[in-house]
């Protein structure tokens, strides 16, 4: 359930960055169209949402909400890292 | 217009209070986060002493340790260990004498898992740093705890005060532009302090929470004559009955054990604190491991010392004391599982490295301006930033090594090791002021690495619990030490060769530069 935590957290953080433009371009070449954003910054706040609710699953309310601050922080830190040394590995496939 | 001025009086704000306590600041976080390793450094400073889970051995063994040596004392008490940690210590007081405080105690004895007293190296263990981070040291401890108090409260100001200087939290997020000097320092310090930001600000409020009756007792004093008033009522002790004089045996110390585990729902005591033993009147208390609840505070059960009945049981019930003991419990952190643990550790980190991050920064921003001419405040920052940022975690390393290398007979050996530390640090503080300071950084930061990574080598070559043995055995906490130290070391030993190779910006970074310098404006 931790682990599910953290790829929620690191899944949902890799999302809200890509909606951002100047990752986007880092990453794809382009900025991103509007829909797309959107529908990203959605995607990820449902990621970290469900991070959160595995968290509570793995320790209970009261640890987990805890708990869940450190999965965000773990889960931010690689992104950054990725998007620094090399964005590219961000790319996802794009839409037909 | 405004609004710019207001920002930049808070970015003077940031760097100015940063700058005044940063240097006490990087050892309160460093230690702070280490001690969230206290009980596994302690299990690792005592190699004489396995671990165990039997407490029911371990009590017996006191009691019979005590029966023999102290049997008509006022009170006896047994420190339990606790689930990460080993051994067991039994202690008395006589009658009519004060209760111990501080030092080490003449009565106490060690107790191993197999119930026998064993002699262990007189050791802190990870209480050194666990104590150095709040009562600092060589100084009066509520010296220490105030001069700890002034930091964390400027630590506050600077979290706040650098929340509102921050011009693109949200657009700067995930931002890390490595190779560019002043630049990347600050993108460095910001991610570190952003991403953590949570823990950076309930840490350091939590801080000054555990210390508030001391920094803030005006409530206490406006209805108590005393603080110990105070504190006498807000924890009232069970006061302890007179002996009656009339001889009685103790009630079965395993059956203490289980009134307890059936009270609390499976929970072990911690300690047990026995009045008038051996005496009709006998009283027993046991209070619960606070690594069971997450607040902090007594949990505690008087038993009848010849029946075993239960007298009464206690734990934090006003909504202020669950209030401030849930505060507490946050910021030790006794409470937390394995896994939660490591996240704790791992903000720590982050919080020590934005701390040093912050002080290197203010050496950077000003060096570009100084162009080469001389300034006494650089000249005493940058020499410090060297002295702390790498030389304190070399003094701490210094601790370790004193503790596997001094002699076992050494008279006050425990303190020594304090001593090696705080001598290291002085050296190190001296030695930074007297070379060049990119020698000064890479032979710090080379020489701290070098001694983490061959602690673990010499622990397997002179040790019987080096990490092959730890492995055999199965000891997690001792594996963890051990990898731990080769972890850290290599990390100090990778930023040595990163301050002494700085490494050319590299093609993607190039090609992306004129694109980030657009995004930016």
């Amino acid at each position: 359930m931790i682990v599910l935590a953290l790829l929620f957290s690191l899944l949902g953080f890799a999302t809200l960055a890509l909606a951002m433009d100047r990752h986007h371009q880092a990453v794809h070449r382009t900025r991103p169209a509007k829909r797309r954003k959107r529908l990203m910054q959605l995607g990820g706040s449902a990621a970290l949402t469900l991070s959160l609710i595995a968290s509570i699953q793995a320790w209970g309310p009261a640890y987990g909400s805890i708990g869940w601050l450190g999965v965000l922080s773990a889960g931010a830190a690689p992104v950054l890292l990725v998007l620094t040394y090399a964005p590219h590995r961000l790319a996802i496939r794009r839409k037909p | 217009m405004k609004k710019q001025g207001f920002r930049q009086s808070q970015a003077g704000l940031h760097t100015w209070t940063g700058l005044l306590v940063g240097w006490i600041l990087y050892l309160i976080f460093l230690n702070g986060t280490v001690s969230y390793w206290r009980e596994e450094i302690t299990r690792w400073s005592r190699p004489e002493i396995a671990a165990t889970k039997d407490l029911e051995t371990v009590a017996r063994g006191a009691i019979t340790h005590l029966t023999a040596t102290a049997p008509k004392a006022a009170s006896w008490t047994i420190t339990l260990p606790e689930e990460r940690a080993s051994g067991a210590v039994a202690t008395w007081k006589a009658k009519g004498k004060p209760a111990f405080r501080r030092g080490t105690d003449p009565n106490a004895v060690t107790i191993g898992p197999d119930g026998k007293p064993v002699t262990v190296r007189d050791t802190e263990g990870g209480n050194a740093f666990y104590r150095l981070h709040f009562d600092l040291r060589y100084i009066p401890v509520l010296w220490g705890r105030w001069v700890v108090g002034f930091c964390t409260m400027f630590m506050l100001v600077a979290i706040v005060s650098g929340v509102i200087t921050h011009k693109k939290i949200f657009a700067d997020f995930f931002t890390f532009r490595p190779g560019k000097g002043q630049r990347s320092w600050l993108d460095a310090h910001n991610a570190l302090a952003v991403l953590s930001l949570p823990f950076h600000a309930m840490i350091t409020y939590t801080g000054l929470i555990t210390l508030m009756v001391l920094y803030m007792p005006f409530a206490a004093t406006a209805n108590y004559p005393t603080l110990k008033a105070y504190y006498a009522d807000s924890a009232p002790a069970a006061k302890p009955p007179k002996p009656s004089g009339h001889a009685a045996p103790l009630v079965d110390i395993g059956q203490v054990l289980r009134i307890a585990e059936t009270t609390w729902d499976g929970g072990k005591p911690t300690v047990i604190r026995i009045d008038n033993p051996g005496d009709k009147a006998a009283l027993i208390t046991a209070y619960r491991r606070p690594s069971e609840t997450l607040v902090d505070g007594r949990h505690e059960i008087v038993l009848d010392g010849v029946t075993g009945a239960i007298r009464s049981t206690a734990e934090p019930s006003s909504s202020g004391m669950i209030a401030r003991g849930g505060m507490v419990g946050l910021h030790a952190a006794r409470f937390s599982p394995m896994t939660l643990r490591w996240f704790f550790f791992l903000s720590g980190v982050a919080g020590t490295a934005m701390v040093a991050t912050g002080l290197i920064m203010w050496t950077s921003k000003r060096r570009a301006k100084l162009e080469g001419r001389r300034h006494f405040g650089f000249w005493l920052v940058e020499r410090l930033n060297i002295g702390t940022v790498a030389g304190l975690p070399l003094a701490m390393t210094g601790f370790l090594w004193a503790n596997r290398l001094l002699p076992l007979n050494l008279a006050n050996r425990g303190d020594w090791e304090v001593h090696v530390m705080a001598l290291t640090w002085l050296a190190m503080l001296l030695y930074a002021f007297v070379r060049p300071p990119r020698r000064a950084w890479i032979e710090q930061l080379g020489l701290t690495g070098l001694a983490l990574v061959l602690l673990p080598v010499f622990d397997q070559t002179a040790t019987a619990r080096g990490l092959i043995d730890s492995l055999k055995a199965g000891d997690g906490a001792l594996v963890g030490m051990e990898l731990g130290l080769l972890g850290l070391g290599a990390a100090f030993l990778v930023m040595a060769w990163r301050v002494a190779k700085p490494r050319a910006p590299r093609k993607t970074e190039r090609a992306l530069a004129p694109k980030l310098a657009e995004a930016h404006g």
